[in-house]
Formats: C-alpha cells, structure tokens, sequence
C-alpha cells in the first residue's frame, strides 16, 4: 500500500499542478504527509498498516475525481464539480457552514439534553417497579416503533416555531432508546448488588445515584449513543422541511439554487461535524466506564 | 440475638423453608450447613429482612424483621461492593449512611482504618475490578464490620477462592469474630463440613426439600485449636462423623425421592 499511495501521490500532485488546481495539489501533498507524521507516533504495526491504508484510499479517491472532473471532464460539472472547486468553495464557506453548524447545534443539544433529562429519570423510576413496568410496557413498545418523522407535520402545525417542532421531533426519537436501555440496565442490576444496597440503609436520593444510576450507566450510555446518531437523522430532516438556517437548511437551500458544488461542501462538513461529535461522546463514554478496566 | 419461629418460606407453591425454628445467641458463631439448594442462603436473607416469610417470623433482639434489618450487615458471595466506587469510597458510602453526623474527612479516616484492618492499606483508590478476588472480599468484609450492626451475615463468602485465600480469610473471620469489641454474632453459610467445625461454635444441619432443621450440633472446643491441630481432637472428629453422616442419610433420602430424578433438578 505504501507504493500504491506514492503512486497516487504523484499522480494526483501532477494532474493538480498541470490544472492550476492549488487546492487540489495541496491536498494530494497534505494527505499523503499527515499519514506519515502519524505514523512517526504509532508504535503498533497493525495501526500503522492502518493508516497508510486509509491515506491510500483517500488519495486515490481523491485522484479518480481530479482526472474526471479537471484533467479529462467526463462527467457533468453541474452534478459532479471539479476537485478544485468543491476544496475552495469549503474554505470560503466555512464562515456560513459554522454559523448553521452552531444553530443545528442548538436544537440538538436542546432536545438531546431534554431527551436524556426525561428518559433516564423515567427509566429509573419504571425499571425499579415491577408494576410500573408492566403498566408502561405496552405503550412503550408501539410509541417507540413509530418513526418521529410521521410526527413533523403535526408538529410545525401545533408548535407555536420551527425551532420548537423539530425540538419536539428529534426529542420523541431520541427519547426511546435512553429510556428502553435505561429500564433494562436497571432490571439487569444483580439482585444481590441491589441487597447488599438495601443493607446498608442508604437514603433514597444516595441509593438513586450512587447505586441504581451508576449501575445501570452501561446500558444508558448505549441507548444514549444510539439516540445520538438517530437524533442527527432526524435534525437533518426537520431542516430539510421546514427550516431557515442550519446544516441540512445548508444542504437543501444550495441544492435548491443548483449548486451542486456546496452541496457536496455541505454534506462533507456534516459528515466531519457528526463524526467529532460522535468520538467525543465515545471518550466520555469511556472515561465513565473506567473502572470497568482491570488495571490501574 | 435472632430467633426464628415456625418460619416458613414458599415461592409458587414450592416450599423452601419448612417450619424452622432457630435460635442464635447474642456472641455465637453459627454456621448453616447444608447442600446446594437446601435453602440456607433463603434462611440468611430471611434473617437480614432481604425476604418476608412466608408465614411465621424473625425476631432480632425480641424485634419482628420487617424490611432491611439495620442490626445486621451482609457479606455475599459476589457483588458486595459496586464495581464503579473505589474501594474506599465503597466503605465510605456505607460508614456515611451509618454516620451522618460524621464529616468527610473523619469518614475517610475510619474507611482507611477498616482496610488496614483487613489487611487492604494500599487498594483505597483502587477499583475492585482490579482487585482478586480474595481482596474483594477483604474489602467486603471490611465494609459489613464497619457499620455498627453486631451481626454479620455471610452467605458462602469464600465459596469462590482458591483454598490458600480461602484458608487466610477464615482465619481472618475468626479473628473478627471476637476482637477488641467483644464478640459479634455471625451467621456463616457454607456446604463445607470443614469450613463450619473450623469457624463455627454452634453448626445447623439444614435438609432438603423442603429445607428444615435436622441438626443443631454445638462446637466449643475448635475454637481453641489451631487450623493444624482442629483434626487431631477426638472431639471434633466426632463431630465430623456425626454431621457427615447426617449429611449422607439426608442426601440418601433425597436420592430415593423419585421426584428428583424426573425434575432434574439433580443433587
């Protein structure tokens, strides 16, 4: 693969600088340079092999669609923009992208917060009573089947704002996997870790967070990361109907005026804005669950 | 003091417990002795209030067991401490709860003192994943004689570790059992014969199916022998005879029952 990557290193390069395309040669050196400097820090092998491999494919990638969009244009550059632009219109837009990324933001973290602020209190309180659970079980399993997208209309209909209908939305997605995994960390708290808490006579607010929250943590963080992704899905949605700014506002907005080029800008950024989120939910996720690890 | 009368329990129709009638003096040490499924960790959690009988009742101090019973800690087999508190913090949630007048710092100092006690000074930060098992329950120990209840409760504690572990931690138990405090009252469950004449002062034969009483043997004099020598007493080999052979007609009766058989359910 090392080979392969140097070969597409040059290829790319040449083709790029052959064009003028700047952006374009910039990137076929950036790629192929920051898979070295990483790999200067990584002592395992496995990893190593890893990262080449990545750097390859990106750059080969990268490649195929410099020579059929600049070099040889085969394709239809209204659909499929040059290499060369799609780089430059991402750095120009930056400035607008980070302005929708902080308002889609807001209504994500708004109703994420909101979801885990009544699913996990509520899956407590139903996983700790048998009856209670028996009682709810029913309606939660058909509510929590029904996709929340059937709900948008209804919801820009009755919510007095976009804002507060696609809240509304993405709460009643996100809702149901925080809840469900929450009842069921709760019920698969050993029996006798829950007596040997009743034994020690703890007050009620002590035994909810020292002993039933913290025990059932696995599973809520399971739920809570699977209610993330599908909380970005539905965000996306809502901004595809109804919004006036915003990621997915971005998206459809761009593609509504035919510029493909932002388009691709737009759903690239989305991409790289989820996947950040997603690995910093990942190290919290780790960090609570250290005391699972054997060593120090 | 603990005493059962014509304690019954039942789950489904199925009776676990039939009509014990026990009684644990203030000072004893009595193990419960019995075979896998005899219902002598039922008979335990009856007497910390971990489970209403189904009919009958316990008495601690004279007082009818309604709920968890605060008079009496419990050491389990397994899952005595929470996975996601540091050993320290383990005992210190449960000193805090016991002493709320208490500050932090004290608290802290007390849960540090109970570890040495158990030989534990250097774990405090450590979570018990990292810890064998014969430290866990070390620690465990330490949490239940922590808090001021004077019975101990202990439900197989060593049924999971190696013998020299095993061997350390019931020498550990014996120690407790009578130490600066005077003498604690501890309940010891076990199906190991050995294990009840090395610890205990007083030994309850538990039956099979349904679970009763079918021998309450005291044991005085082990207690003043050492581990090496506790077999070279006439006394408590005759003891062991005895027990064993209770065992065996016990397990005999249980074998002719053409019921386990067809249930399964096995020996």
């Amino acid at each position: 693969m090392k080979i392969l990557l140097i070969l597409e290193f040059i290829g790319l390069t040449a083709a790029a600088v052959w064009k003028h395309d700047w952006f374009a040669a910039a990137a076929g050196v950036l790629i192929p340079a920051a898979a070295l400097v990483r790999t200067l820090f990584v002592w395992d092998k496995a990893r190593r092999t890893a990262i080449v491999d990545v750097a390859a494919v990106l750059e080969g990638f990268l490649l195929a669609w410099q020579l059929v969009t600049s070099n040889w244009p085969v394709l239809d550059p209204v659909y499929f923009p040059a290499l060369e632009t799609v780089l430059r219109q991402f750095f120009g837009e930056l400035k607008d992208m980070a302005h929708g990324m902080l308002s889609s933001l807001f209504l994500l973290g708004t109703a994420y917060l909101l979801s885990l602020g009544t699913a996990i209190p509520g899956g407590l309180l139903v996983g700790s009573s048998t009856r209670l659970r028996n009682a709810v079980e029913p309606f939660s399993k058909v509510l929590s089947v029904i996709p929340p997208i059937v709900y948008i209309p209804y919801a820009i209909r009755l919510l007095p704002s976009f804002s507060a209908a696609s809240i509304f939305v993405i709460w009643s997605g996100a809702f149901w996997p925080i809840f469900a995994n929450t009842v069921a960390g709760v019920v698969n708290i050993p029996e006798t870790m829950l007596d040997s808490a009743r034994m020690l006579h703890l007050k009620r607010g002590t035994f909810i967070f020292r002993v039933l929250l913290p025990g059932a943590m696995p599973s809520i963080l399971t739920g809570a990361s699977l209610s993330l992704v599908f909380s970005f899905l539905l965000l996306t949605a809502a901004e595809l109907i109804g919004a006036t700014e915003g990621l997915g506002w971005y998206v459809k907005d761009r593609a509504d005026f035919g510029d493909y080029a932002r388009v691709i800008v737009g759903i690239i950024f989305i991409g790289l804005v989820i996947t950040a989120i997603s690995a910093g939910f990942k190290r919290i996720e780790r960090r609570i669950l250290r005391y699972k690890e054997a060593t120090e | 003091m603990i005493e059962c009368r014509n304690l019954t329990v039942a789950f489904q129709n199925k009776t676990i417990l039939d009509r014990i009638n026990l009684t644990v003096e203030d000072g004893a040490f009595l193990c419960l002795l019995g075979q896998s499924g005899c219902g002598k960790s039922t008979l335990l959690r009856t007497f910390a209030g971990l489970l209403k009988p189904t009919s009958g009742e316990v008495l601690v101090d004279g007082k009818a067991v309604d709920g968890p019973e605060p008079a009496c800690s419990v050491v389990f087999q397994d899952y005595s401490l929470f996975p996601w508190m540091t050993t320290g913090k383990n005992l210190m949630l449960a000193l805090s709860a016991s002493f709320p007048q208490k500050s932090k710092a004290e608290i802290r100092n007390l849960a540090e003192s109970y570890l040495e006690m158990v030989g534990l000074g250097s774990v405090f930060n450590q979570y018990p994943a990292a810890l064998s098992g014969g430290m866990r329950q070390r620690a465990a120990i330490a949490r239940a004689i922590a808090v001021p209840s004077r019975i101990l409760l202990m439900d197989e504690p060593f049924g999971a570790l190696d013998p020299v572990n095993r061997a350390m931690l019931q020498d550990l138990v014996r120690e407790l059992h009578r130490d600066s405090r005077g003498a604690r009252t501890v309940v010891f469950v076990t199906h190991d014969v050995d294990e009840a004449l090395y610890l205990g002062t007083e030994i309850a034969v538990l039956g099979s199916s349904p679970g009763r009483v079918i021998a309450l043997e005291k044991n005085p004099v082990s207690r003043q022998l050492p581990r090496e020598k506790l077999f070279e007493n006439e006394s408590v080999i005759s003891l062991q005879r005895r027990i064993m052979e209770i065992y065996r007609s016990d397990m005999n009766e249980k074998l002719n029952l053409r019921e386990t058989f067809h249930s399964g359910n096995g020996i």
